[in-house]
């Protein structure tokens, strides 16, 4: 009698463990297909350090390690997008990560920058750190000002990965009111995915300069020099792109 | 105890639960051998978005929005590695997220497109049917509320060849509309649940005209994005949230399997953990959703698409980071197996794909047909890739009615034969007009299935008028409930003779102008009589016979006459669907009734007997001596060689026409008296019938003019009246009257003033 109320007990005490377990375990499933077998993906290396050799004033300086790092930042979109296919820029591992779009969290190819600072810096220098898994698109903003980012002004730096056909692959850019002119651009090359580089953006009075990795592959005079502006990291709302170690320094 | 059958009833839930998620089966890889063919990216076409495709037979339509202005189909053979230049269909203009396009293929293999116009706020449809070239373009909706913004619309054809188009607004449900008339109009969109939408609602076209429909929608009380699905009950589309967990599950389409199933796959938001993947729910009829995890932690992007072959194969493709980057994967699942083949991926050697949409086609092989959007650094582009499988050995038949012949005649009974029989049929079923289903069937639900065989017409389609065109639907199964899809075949059942019979009086004024010549009048016949009369009647043994057979959809291929159906002449063949002449009666026609039978036959075969009596009248009327009745004239004062005839107290008596005695009157001018009006050769008589059927009446507008020649002149002007009996004899006693002009004036009409 008492192992049959024990044994009463017991499946009581199971059927309640089992009836109090979340929805989402008892859907747990093995998947019936198993994917192709692949090389190991390359591990993302420790993050760079910021060169050295960017010297100046301190007004900012980024490097992701707490999550509530990007309240600092604004992200905005290029084109109209529903609330829904809105960027979504996110800090993880110690990175600023583009994440694709709202919602569903698919991949868009609008243009999209996170931004940060203030309106009245005008000379400076902003650098950033990235690694592209598969998005393809990497670059800098600078001296920008505007409410619509579809109508904004600022200068701009984006370069393409190696592997994309479309050329140039480096573009160095005014966009006044949103309209956008070329100042420098190169067919080539661009840059290599799956590693880190370093980026500067530099803008003191009416001189622009680009460095990848330390090199100057952009250099322009703007006769009419957008005055001041906040500074940010631009790409594409496709994901798979990591930034770190942001800075920007005052000459 | 409450709290004891609670968690009894918590366990019986649970019980429930793994019922519902069967035990992961083995992979059937036998011999279904998935690749890829090739991939390429179509030329001279940018800033695309949201690309779709469709097949049917070995056609493949591909539609964009391009370059920011226009939507476009391209169109290619199945197994073809390339594209010719696209067909603009429309304005599609602006930010390509916002005037996307669809395409579907209708079961008769017509191709349907959809696109939106984000300036105009409109949804449009054309149409191309097999062979054909592309309709005109049609509205389906236009936007007019402020918070209307028509986006991600897709369109599907029902296999009752409805198309149907579904669309949603931003932070509203999703809306679907239908139409019945080739696009013309549109059914006042229809809300779809109360959630709002997020990226595209999918439909599913199913068997004996069924839709379904998958969507992902944000759910509030739990702050995430899950899956609904559901089937059209005929007012509504019925959905349910089939998302395995309370987590974010997104972009869903959905299929029906070749047993009916629904089935609908979507994919995790998780790029790890136990509930990242690809999953497929499937449900049959009303039973519980049955959910499968069918692909491992990866990261997904875009929609996981389902589609169902002809032959039954299932095959799914979807897009996923799983190690090597993002890769397009597909896998199929083959009519017999109970699961998917191992993944194989097309590598992305011209960049990340996402978006993709794909449908099938059998022909060789059972492909599948991927379009999604290429990005190459600057602009995205359509990137098409093509895999294929072993095709699949579906079970079917195709139906043939009456040998292919386009028109049956009226039987009761029409042959069935099959041609392209797949798989070994054990069993058929069949409806007319719709698909059979487990409900509704002509057949009495399923019967042993024959090669050919005979199966009766409803009495429905033999009640129908003549000419009907019909569809059979039939489909077959294997004794194992293998199912093949129906299929139809269509014949226009001439369910009689369609033709106009004049048959009677030889003298009608009547008569068709054209004669067909190939019948000679009896010499024998007399002469005099006047050219009109009751139709019933003949004063020779000789009948007027014409048929007008143009509505009769097999057309008219003889007529024959006798007396009975035993004494039917050799038939006539009948020349451009008509026959008109004058025949003499077959036999003896006795004076009095005689009966006359017309047989007419069309090409379908079907026979129709005409019966008529005509009576042979040789015998004049006799106008009473005594009282003849009186004949006044009066001239109209407006034009005055127009006259009114009064007759009173007219007396007639006539051995065969009854009443009265008389069908009308013949009636001759003359402008000087005449001695003997019956024996003068100079009066022309001509006929009129005689209104209503007292012996008072009146006949307006007689024409004083009438039989004579000359320029007319003012004075006395002589009318003679003799009356004619139903074959046509006059009286020999005749009335007679004058009337005096003093001018001549005519008839005026006053025609509206044309000016310059």
């Amino acid at each position: 009698m008492l192992g049959g109320i024990a044994a009463l007990l017991a499946a009581v005490a199971l059927g309640l463990a089992l009836w109090q377990a979340p929805r989402g375990v008892a859907q747990e499933q093995q998947p019936i297909l198993e994917y192709p077998e692949y090389p190991p993906t390359p591990t993302i290396g420790a993050n760079p350090q910021p060169e050295a050799s960017l010297q100046g004033t301190p007004l900012l300086s980024a490097s992701f390690d707490d999550p509530a790092a990007l309240t600092a930042w604004e992200v905005v979109d290029f084109d109209f997008v529903l609330d829904e296919s809105r960027a979504v820029w996110g800090v993880a591992e110690g990175r600023l990560a583009q994440q694709n779009t709202a919602a569903a969290g698919n991949p868009s190819i609008q243009e999209t920058a996170a931004l940060t600072g203030a309106a009245d810096w005008a000379d400076y220098t902003a650098q950033v750190s990235f690694y592209d898994l598969d998005n393809g698109t990497a670059g800098l903003v600078a001296r920008y000002t505007g409410a619509d980012p579809r109508t904004a002004s600022y200068y701009r730096y984006r370069i393409l990965k190696n592997e994309y056909e479309a050329t140039p692959k480096q573009v160095l850019e005014k966009v006044q009111g949103g309209v956008a002119t070329t100042l420098v651009e190169q067919k080539g090359p661009g840059f290599t995915p799956r590693a880190w580089h370093v980026l500067a953006l530099r803008v003191v009075g009416n001189q622009l300069t680009v460095t990848l990795d330390g090199a100057v592959v952009a250099e322009a005079e703007d006769a009419t020099p957008l005055a001041a502006g906040r500074a940010g990291i631009y790409t594409r709302a496709m994901g798979g792109i990591l930034f770190d170690d942001f800075s920007v320094v005052a000459p | 105890m409450r709290r004891i059958l609670a968690i009894v009833g918590g366990l019986a839930s649970l019980t429930l639960l793994a019922t519902s998620l069967p035990l992961v089966p083995a992979l059937a890889q036998g011999g279904a051998n998935p690749r890829l063919i090739f991939q390429t990216t179509l030329p001279n076409a940018r800033q695309i978005k949201y690309p779709d495709v469709a097949a049917a037979g070995n056609q493949v339509y591909l539609s964009a929005n391009i370059n920011r202005a226009d939507a476009v189909v391209w169109q290619k053979n199945d197994s073809a590695q390339s594209f010719p230049v696209p067909t603009t269909l429309g304005a599609a203009p602006g930010q390509p997220d916002f005037s996307s396009t669809s395409v579907a293929t209708g079961p008769d293999g017509s191709a349907h497109v959809m696109w939106m116009n984000q300036d105009q706020r409109r949804v449009y449809y054309r149409k191309k049917p097999v062979n054909g070239t592309w309709g005109p373009q049609r509205l389906v909706y236009q936007a007019t509320r402020s918070t209307e913004f028509p986006v991600n619309g897709m369109i599907e054809v029902a296999s009752d060849g409805v198309p149907w188009i579904t669309w949603r607004d931003p932070d509203f449900p999703a809306k679907v509309t239908r139409s019945s008339d080739e696009g013309q109009t549109w059914t006042s969109p229809v809300t779809i649940g109360t959630n709002a939408v997020i990226n595209y609602p999918m439909l599913a076209a199913g068997p004996g005209g069924a839709m379904a429909i998958a969507f992902t929608a944000g759910v509030r009380s739990i702050d995430k994005l899950q899956v609904f699905a559901g089937a059209w009950n005929g007012s509504i589309f019925v959905t349910q949230n089939i998302s395995p967990a309370p987590d974010d599950f997104a972009d869903p389409t959905a299929t029906y399997s070749a047993d009916g199933a629904l089935l609908v796959s979507y994919r995790s938001e998780a790029t790890s953990g136990p509930l990242s993947g690809a999953w497929l729910s499937s449900r049959t009829g009303n039973d519980p959703w049955q959910t499968n995890r069918i692909g491992g932690p990866a990261e997904y992007k875009g929609t996981v698409n389902i589609d169902t072959d002809t032959a039954g194969t299932v095959h799914m493709q979807w897009n996923a980071n799983a190690g090597a980057g993002f890769r397009v994967y597909y896998t199929v699942r083959p009519r017999t197996a109970t699961a998917f083949t191992t993944p194989v991926d097309a590598p992305n050697d011209a960049g990340v794909i996402f978006n993709s949409r794909m449908d099938t086609s059998v022909s060789d092989l059972a492909y599948a047909h991927v379009a999604g959007e290429l990005f190459a650094g600057d602009s995205s582009f359509v990137r098409y890739l093509l895999f294929a499988a072993t095709a699949g050995v579906a079970v079917g038949a195709q139906p043939v009615i009456e040998n292919g012949e386009a028109i049956s005649e009226r039987e009761p009974t029409v042959t069935l034969s099959f041609t392209n029989v797949q798989g070994t049929p054990t069993q058929i079923r069949w409806r007319w007009g719709a698909e059979p289903t487990d409900a509704a069937t002509d057949s009495n639900g399923w019967v042993a299935f024959a090669n050919p065989m005979n199966i009766p017409l409803p009495a429905s389609i033999l009640e129908n008028a003549p000419c009907s065109a019909e569809r059979l639907f039939t489909q077959v199964r294997e004794a194992d409930n293998d199912t093949g899809v129906a299929q139809s075949d269509d014949i226009i059942i001439d369910t009689g003779i369609n033709a106009a019979l004049a048959v009677g009086n030889p003298n009608l004024s009547s008569k068709a102008r054209e004669f067909t010549p190939i019948q000679s009048v009896p010499a024998d016949v007399s002469s005099g009589g006047a050219s009109d009369g009751d139709p019933g009647y003949t004063r020779d043994p000789i009948y007027y016979l014409g048929l007008q057979g143009t509505g009769d959809c097999s057309g008219v291929k003889d007529v024959s006459v006798g007396r009975n159906t035993t004494s039917v002449n050799k038939a006539i063949l009948v020349s451009k669907e008509a026959f008109a002449n004058v025949l003499p009666y077959p036999g003896a026609m006795i004076p009095g009734p005689n009966q006359l039978l017309v047989r007419v036959s069309d090409l379908a075969g079907n026979v129709t007997d005409y019966t008529q009596t005509i009576i042979l009248d040789q015998v004049k009327p006799v106008l009473s001596a005594m009282s003849p009745g009186t004949l006044v004239v009066t001239s109209d004062a407006k034009a005055t060689i127009l006259a009114r005839l009064a007759f009173s107290g007219v007396s007639v008596t006539d051995d065969r026409y009854p009443g009265r005695g008389y069908w009308g009157v013949w009636v001759a001018n003359s402008r000087t008296e005449v001695a003997n009006p019956t024996t003068d050769s100079s009066l022309v008589w001509l006929p009129l019938k005689a209104p209503a059927t007292g012996n008072d009446f009146s006949i307006s507008n007689w024409s004083l003019a009438s039989g004579l020649s000359g320029a007319l002149q003012p004075g006395t002007y002589h009318v003679y009246v003799r009356f004619l009996d139903g074959a046509g004899n006059p009286t020999d006693g005749f009335l007679k009257a004058t009337v005096t002009l003093s001018q001549i004036t005519r008839p005026q009409v006053s025609l509206p003033v044309v000016r310059r």
